[in-house]
Order: structure tokens, then sequence, then C-alpha cells
């Protein structure tokens, strides 16, 4: 954990000034076509993999948590990780950052309603692009899941929250915290005298 | 009314366990059942707008605000929908750096993980159901899917094409009905 710290230390240090935070959010909030999926894609691009001011770690950390959380969580994520790289003011300033382009993009086409309406070939192209959007989310589970599914119990949770969440209808927060709670059991009561004498100190 | 919108949009952020997606009923009820600002036509095609412009779903709300009460109802619901969140997720992201070397909190997101990265295989199938009406688009999710895990494509490119096919397979058909 040490090391880890030091390094978001050191992260925020580079990110310098605000001014490159608000502008790398403003284009990856520009840009995220498709929301959560294409957001992850060009955050991990962007900061983990280009300028590496975060991990993938951080990233799988901000979307595990925030899925907790009621709210958009494609805002969320964004709010989590800028609050790693800058605190509250990093924050306010990677999430502002974020919105204000579609923001700005939704008023335009709620002023310019009437004749987008009209192109007929809307509904179709529409289709086309949520079905990419389908392939860039799966794609993006792939390898989100090839870091964060080790073992079979791990498979095991990923194949049932699947099935809760497409057959049961269950709520996505529901599932989270029960797969949650279900690791503190798996995890750490069946080993705990060996778990407290590894985590302590 | 101003503050009617942003108290509303304030509580459907609350609501929203599961994100923005799982919000999109919630904002149905208040703007065509419960006010009218929007009639269903208008708001499936804000919902539409809000998957064509980058960004979270839930900017549909800038959309309403607007159609609802102008340029200051639009800030005032997208500024609604997104306060709540942001100040629960920053606090997270504090509270977190301070508790995260418990061992039950590290066991909680080993298997929360996993759940997650099957809830994103449950919004993809979502997302289909509502866009699969005919094979071009399983198709067109079938090539996005490698290209987006085995080349360096960017997003954006994969998601136009998939624009782009959607409209030329409409045209076509619509040509053909002729």
């Amino acid at each position: 954990m040490e090391p880890r710290k030091a390094s978001l230390g050191r992260s925020a240090a580079r990110a310098g000034s605000f001014l490159t935070l608000g502008y790398i959010f403003l284009r990856i909030g520009a840009t995220a076509f498709g929301g959560l999926g294409a957001a992850l894609a060009l955050v991990e691009r962007e900061l983990v993999a280009k300028r590496q001011w975060l991990t993938a770690a951080d990233v799988t950390e901000a979307l595990t948590y925030t899925k907790l959380l009621p709210g958009s969580t494609v805002v969320q994520v964004v709010a989590y990780l800028g609050y790693k790289l800058g605190g509250w003011s990093g924050s306010a300033v990677a999430t502002a950052a974020f919105v204000i382009p579609s923001a700005l993009m939704m008023l335009a086409l709620g002023a310019a309603y009437v004749s987008v309406t009209a192109v007929p070939a809307m509904r179709p192209a529409i289709n086309g692009l949520t079905a990419a959007v389908v392939g860039l989310l799966l794609a993006t589970a792939y390898r989100l899941g090839r870091a964060n599914i080790p073992d079979r119990i791990t498979l095991g949770i990923a194949l049932a929250s699947i099935v809760a969440g497409v057959v049961l209808g269950v709520s996505a927060a529901l599932i989270v915290v029960v797969a949650g709670l279900l690791g503190v059991c798996l995890y750490a009561l069946p080993f705990r005298k060996q778990a407290t004498q590894e985590d302590t100190p | 009314m101003i503050l009617d919108l942003f108290t509303r949009c304030v509580l459907i952020s609350l609501l929203a366990f599961g994100g923005g997606q799982a919000a999109l009923p919630l904002i149905e009820r208040l703007a065509v059942g419960e006010t009218g600002w929007l009639s269903p036509q208008d708001f499936a095609t804000a919902v539409a707008f809000s998957y064509v412009t980058p960004g979270p779903v839930l900017i549909i709300t800038t959309f309403l605000g607007y159609q609802a009460a102008g340029l200051a109802g639009a800030c005032v619901a997208t500024l609604g929908i997104f306060l709540m969140p942001w100040v629960l997720a920053a606090t997270a992201a504090q509270q977190l750096q301070r508790f995260m070397q418990h061992p039950w909190l590290q066991h909680f997101g080993r298997a929360a993980a996993p759940a997650v990265v099957g809830l994103l295989v449950v919004t993809a199938l979502h997302l289909g159901r509502s866009a699969f009406s005919s094979g071009v688009y399983v198709g067109i999710a079938g090539i996005a899917l490698p290209l987006a895990m085995w080349t360096k494509l960017h997003p954006i490119l994969i998601l136009l094409g998939g624009g782009v096919i959607g409209a030329v397979y409409g045209l076509l058909k619509g040509i053909e009905t002729l």
C-alpha cells in the first residue's frame, strides 16, 4: 500500500496545474461517444497508458466503488479519479470539464430539435451506433475481466452477476453489495487467523 | 418551476442505483408522466440523443431542462443530476484512501470487481436488446468487439463506423420499400 500512496502523491504533483487536468478531461468528455465503455477506454489510453498518472488498478477501483453509489457511473468514475489526482478541486475540475462538452452538444440538439428529427436516417444510424457500443462494452468487460478474474471463485461471481442482472433483473447496486459481502465471507472468515497475522504490521 | 426542476433532478440522481441507465425510467416518469414536459416521442428521441452525444447518458437532463424551462432550465437540471453523485464519488475516493488498508474492504473489492465486470456484460445485453432489430446490427456489434479487443483503433472510429453502417442500411431499406 505504501509505495502506491507515494506514486499517487507524485502523480498529483506531475499533474501540475489543474489547467492540464481540465484540458484532458474536456477532451475525454468531448470524445467519449458511447458513455461508460468509451470513457473508460479513453481514460485508460490518456491517463494510464500514455501519461501513467493512474494505474489500471486505480480505474478498476474507481469503477468498483462508484458502482455502489447512486448516480451516473461514468461521471463518478471521473470524479473519483479526479480526486485521486488533485483532491476536491481536482475532482471538481475534472468532473465539470468532462460534463461540459456533452451538455453543450445536448443544448445544441435541444435547440435544433425539430430539424434533426426530420432526418429519416437518424434511427438506423443510432441503432448502428448502439450496436457498436455493445461491442465496445464487451471488449471493456474482457479487458477488465482479465485483470479481475484470476480464479474460479471470481469467475463464478462474474457469471452469477450476469445471470442475476439479465434473468432475474436484480439491481446493479444490490449485485455489487452481495458479491462484495460474499468476498468478505469467502476470503476473510475461514482464514481469519492467517489473514489477521498477515495484515498486522 | 426552476426550483422544482432542480429538486426533482437531485432526487432522481440519488435513486439512480446502478448508474445512469438505471435512472432513465425515473426520468421518463418525471418528464412524460408527471409533468408532461416531453411527449413520449420526444423522450425516445432525447434518449437517442443522449447516446449519440459523448459522455454520460444522464446528459438527457440538459435536453429535458431546456425543453421545460429554456437555458436556465438546462443549467439547473444538469447541475441537479450530477451534483450529489459528484459529492458522493469524491467522498468515496477520500475515505477509501484512508480505509483501503482494511482487509475486509480489500476482500469486498476482490469479489465486487468481477461482479462489476459481469454487470458491464449485462449493460451490453440491455443495449443490444434495444438495438438488435436486424441481423445487420448484430453484425456491427460482432465487428466492433474484435476491433476494440485486438486493434488500437480509436473507439470513436468504431462508433462512427457503426453509425454510418446503420445509416446506410436504413437508406437501402428505405429505397427497397419504395
